[in-house]
C-alpha cells in the first residue's frame, strides 16, 4: 500500500465511513500534490476558510485573488513532514465535522454569519476540538504569510526594493 | 611529460584563498592550472537567483522537506535557503564520517564558500599570533604581525572593505573604504562600554563590501555595494568581495590561466629522486578518469578539510603517512571557532529614534578577556557582535483576530514602533589540542576512490567557561546599558557550523613540531604551499578569511620569488 492510499484510507477510516460528503474521494482537486491527497470539496473548503481569513476589500486583494489555499498546500505537501501532513489532514476531517455540527453542514455552504460565528469559537477556543484549533491555526499561519509575501502587498504596502541603495542612517526621528 | 599538462604553478581550489594564489601568479606571467572540483560559476552569469523577488521564491525561502530530511546538516546551516541552496553541497552528496558530531559546511563550485561567506573581515593582531608561545599551547606562529601588515593592506586595497580607523590595539586598522553608521543604539552601547571599561571597545564591523568604488574595483567591474543584503546569492553588482567577481577573472584576463573544474584532486605526485613535488593527480569528478598535472609550485587552497585529505592521501614511499608528514602531526591540532553563545535584549530608551534604510554590517567588539595578562580561569578569549535595531513596523501577535479586522492590522504600517532588538553572539577563540584531530577513514572511500575524512573533535571545559563568561559578562554589560529582557542562550551546535574549521597542517617554526614554516611551505617538501585554513597554528577570534587571503598573497609572491632564484 503506498503512502496516498495509506493516507486516504485513514481520511476515510476517521470521517467514519463517508458520513461526509467531502470524505468520499469521488471529487479530484484541482491542484496537483506530491505527498497528500485532499478532495476537491476539501480544497473549496480551504479557500472559503483563507477568503474568511483574510477576505478581499474595496481597496485591497485577498487570499482568493492571490490563490492562498493553494500556496498553503503547496507548503504542507513540499515543507512538513509526513507526520504533520497527516495532521493535517486529519485536522481537515475535523474542520469539516466542526463545521457540520454546528450549523449541518460545510464550511463552504455557510453564510457569512456563520463564518464569522464559526471563526470567531475557534479564535476564542470555545467547544472546538484542540484538533479543528490546530488546524485553523496552520491554515491562518500560511494565508497570512501568502499575504504578507505576496507582490501586492510587498510592493504596495511594504514597499519592497530589491535594490534598496546604500543610504543607511542610524539615528533619524522615529516619527 | 604532455607538454598540455604541464604549467608553471597549480593550485589546488579556487575559493577565498586559491583564487588570491592565482590572480598573483598569473599577474607575475606564471601560467598557472587552477584546479576545481565542482562545477564554474561565472560573476552574473551565474546567479540564477539574484534577482529574484521574495514572492517568485515557491516556498518563499524554506527548503522541502525531503531535502532537510536527508540533509540534516547542511540544512543547519544558515545561509542554505531557497535562494542560495545550489552553492551548498548536501550530506547525501559527499559524505564523511563523524567519529564526533561535525557540522561540515562546503560549497563546491568556482569560488567555493566566498559565493556565501558572512564577509566580516578583521585583522589579527600581536596579541593573537604572540597567544600560543605566551600562553603555552599549540606552538609558536612563525610569523608575527608586521610580516603581515603589508599583505593585509594589499588584499583589502583590492577586495575592497569598509571599516572606520579605530585605533584600537586588539584590532588593528586597515585600507579602509567608508563605514556606514552605526545605530543610534549601537552608539549608545559604545559610550556606556567605554565609561564602564577601559578595555573594551564597541567598532564598526569590518566587511568586505565596497562602500565607495576606487579605480581598482571599477577596473575589476565592480560596483558600490547596494545593501541589498542577498549576498549568497552572488551580486550583480560585485558590491562584495568573492572569488568569481575579483581574484579569478584578474587572474583570467593576463591570459595565464587555465582553468579546469570537476577536478577531484587525488593526491600530490613526490618524485623522490628530485625530492620535490612535481605534480597533481585527478579524477574527473564525472568520467572519475585520472589525469596528472605538473608543475614547479603547488599550492593547496582546498578548504581546510580537504586539504588535509589531499595531503594525507599523498602517500609515498618517502612520505608513507602523507605529504611531509614525518612528524605524523598532520590532521592533529584541528580547530575552529566556538560560535555557541548569543544573547539578546530589548532596550526602551531612544523611542524617538530609529534607523533608515539598509546597510551589511554592524558592531563588533574586540576580544578584551586575557589580552595583556592572564586573568580568568580561562584561556584566551571571544570577539563579539552587537547589533540594535528597530524591527520595523511589526505585524504582531494576530491572535483572536480574522477577516477585516485582521487584514486591517496586516495592512496598518502606521503603528508605533517596537522597542529596540539588540544581539551579540559570541566568537570565541578554541585551543588547538592533538586530541582534536581529522584523519582518514581506514575503509569508506567516496565515488572518486578518495577515502572519507573522520572528524574526531570537540569542545571541552575552556569552550564551556568562555561560554558562562560571555553571558556574564555582557549580562553586565548589556544591564548597564539598560537594556531589559535580556536572554542568554547556549544553542549547543556541534563544532563545524561556524565555518571556521582551521589547522591540521600547522605553521611552525620547528619541523619536528609543525608542518608548514613562515611561508606556508611545507617543511619537508617546499615546492608545495598550503595557505588555507589548514596552515591556522591557533585560531584567534576573527573571522578568519581576510588572514588566508594575505598569507596567500604573501606566500605567493614569495613562492615566485623563490622560483626565479631557482630555490624551488
Amino acid at each position: 500500500m503506498n503512502r496516498r492510499t495509506a493516507i486516504r484510507n485513514v481520511i476515510i477510516i476517521s470521517a467514519g465511513a463517508g458520513l461526509l460528503p467531502s470524505c468520499v474521494g469521488d471529487d479530484k482537486s484541482s491542484i496537483v500534490l506530491k505527498n497528500i491527497s485532499i478532495t476537491g470539496s476539501q480544497e473549496k473548503m480551504l479557500a472559503a476558510l483563507t477568503e474568511s481569513i483574510i477576505p478581499k476589500t474595496k481597496n485591497f486583494i485577498g487570499a482568493n485573488d492571490l490563490k492562498s489555499h493553494e500556496f498553503l498546500l503547496t507548503m504542507i505537501d513540499d515543507c512538513t513532514s509526513p507526520d504533520d501532513q497527516k495532521k493535517f489532514v486529519d485536522g481537515l476531517e475535523a474542520f469539516d465535522k466542526l463545521s457540520h455540527d454546528r450549523f449541518g453542514q460545510l464550511f463552504t455552504g455557510y453564510t457569512a454569519e456563520q463564518k464569522k460565528e464559526l471563526l470567531q469559537a475557534i479564535e476564542s477556543k470555545k467547544d472546538v476540538s484542540e484538533e479543528a484549533i490546530k488546524f485553523y491555526g496552520t491554515v491562518k499561519r500560511y494565508t497570512i504569510q501568502s499575504f504578507t509575501s505576496s507582490k501586492d502587498y510587498m510592493t504596495d504596502i511594504r514597499k519592497y526594493k530589491i535594490v534598496p541603495g546604500s543610504n543607511f542612517k542610524g539615528c533619524v526621528p522615529a516619527s | 611529460m604532455d607538454d598540455k599538462n604541464t604549467f608553471d604553478a597549480i593550485v589546488i581550489g579556487s575559493g577565498m584563498s586559491g583564487g588570491w594564489a592565482a590572480k598573483e601568479f598569473c599577474e607575475k606571467g606564471l601560467k598557472t592550472l587552477l584546479l576545481e572540483r565542482g562545477r564554474d560559476v561565472k560573476h552574473l552569469k551565474d546567479y540564477p537567483t539574484t534577482n529574484m523577488l521574495p514572492w517568485e521564491f515557491k516556498h518563499r525561502g524554506q527548503i522541502p522537506y525531503e531535502i532537510t530530511k536527508d540533509n540534516p546538516v547542511i540544512s543547519r546551516c544558515y545561509a542554505f535557503r531557497e535562494d542560495a541552496m545550489h552553492f551548498f553541497v548536501r550530506d547525501t552528496e559527499h559524505p564523511y564520517v563523524q567519529e564526533k558530531p561535525f557540522d561540515w559546511i562546503r560549497g563546491y563550485q568556482v569560488g567555493g564558500k566566498s559565493i556565501m561567506w558572512a564577509r566580516q573581515t578583521q585583522r589579527w593582531s600581536d596579541f593573537d599570533f604572540e597567544g600560543p608561545a605566551r600562553d603555552g599551547f599549540a606552538v609558536d606562529w612563525p610569523i608575527r604581525y608586521k610580516d603581515l601588515a603589508p599583505w593585509y593592506s594589499y588584499v583589502e586595497k583590492f577586495a575592497g572593505i569598509s571599516g572606520n580607523k579605530d585605533g584600537v590595539e586588539t584590532l588593528p586598522d586597515g585600507e579602509f573604504l567608508p563605514a556606514w553608521e552605526l545605530s543610534c543604539v549601537e552608539n549608545h552601547f559604545k559610550d556606556i562600554v567605554s565609561k564602564n571599561y577601559n578595555d573594551r571597545h564597541v567598532i564598526y564591523a569590518r566587511c568586505a563590501h565596497i562602500t565607495k568604488p576606487e579605480p581598482i574595483h571599477i577596473e575589476q567591474g565592480r560596483a558600490q555595494c547596494q545593501a541589498r543584503n542577498l549576498c549568497q546569492r552572488g551580486c550583480p553588482f560585485g558590491g562584495y568581495f568573492n572569488a568569481n567577481s575579483t581574484t579569478i577573472p584578474w587572474a583570467q584576463r593576463t591570459g595565464k590561466l587555465t582553468m579546469r573544474t570537476h577536478a577531484v584532486v587525488h593526491s600530490i605526485i613526490y618524485d623522490e629522486t628530485k625530492g620535490k613535488a612535481t605534480g597533481v593527480r585527478i579524477i574527473d569528478a564525472n568520467t572519475k578518469q585520472a589525469t596528472e598535472y605538473f608543475a614547479s609550485v603547488i599550492f593547496v587552497n582546498a578548504g581546510a578539510i580537504n586539504t588535509n585529505l589531499i595531503l594525507l592521501n599523498s602517500s609515498s614511499k618517502r612520505f608513507p603517512n602523507g605529504l611531509g608528514n614525518d612528524s605524523s602531526l598532520m590532521g592533529k591540532y584541528f580547530a575552529f571557532h566556538n560560535y555557541r553563545a548569543r544573547i539578546t535584549a530589548k532596550y526602551e530608551g531612544m523611542l524617538d529614534k530609529k534607523t533608515e534604510g539598509s546597510r551589511a554590517t554592524g558592531a563588533y567588539i574586540p576580544r578584551f578577556r586575557n589580552v595583556r595578562k592572564q586573568e580568568t580561569d580561562f584561556l584566551r578569549g571571544y570577539a563579539t557582535t552587537f547589533n540594535a535595531n528597530r524591527g520595523g513596523r511589526g505585524i504582531g501577535s494576530s491572535d483572536g483576530l480574522y477577516g477585516e479586522e485582521l487584514k486591517d492590522k496586516l495592512m496598518d504600517t502606521s503603528g508605533s514602533l517596537g522597542p529596540w532588538n539588540v544581539g551579540s553572539t559570541c566568537m570565541g577563540e578554541t585551543i588547538p589540542k592533538a586530541t582534536n584531530y581529522v584523519n582518514l577513514d581506514k575503509d569508506k572511500k567516496d565515488e572518486w576512490g578518495m577515502p572519507l575524512i573522520n572528524f574526531f573533535v570537540a569542545y571541552d571545559d575552556n569552550d564551556e567557561k568562555m561560554i558562562k563568561d560571555f553571558m556574564e559578562q555582557y549580562t553586565e554589560m548589556y544591564e548597564k546599558a539598560g537594556f531589559t529582557d535580556i536572554k542568554a542562550t547556549d544553542s549547543k551546535q556541534a563544532p563545524g557550523l561556524d565555518i571556521h574549521e582551521m589547522g591540521g597542517v600547522r605553521m611552525g617554526k620547528d619541523r619536528k613540531t609543525s608542518l608548514l614554516n613562515e611561508w606556508n611551505q611545507l617543511h619537508e617538501c617546499p615546492n608545495v604551499f598550503v595557505t588555507d585554513g589548514a596552515c591556522m597554528t591557533s585560531t584567534s577570534t576573527q573571522n578568519p578569511s581576510l588572514t588566508y587571503m594575505a598569507l596567500t598573497a604573501r606566500a605567493a609572491n614569495h613562492a615566485v620569488e623563490l622560483l626565479k632564484k631557482g630555490d624551488i
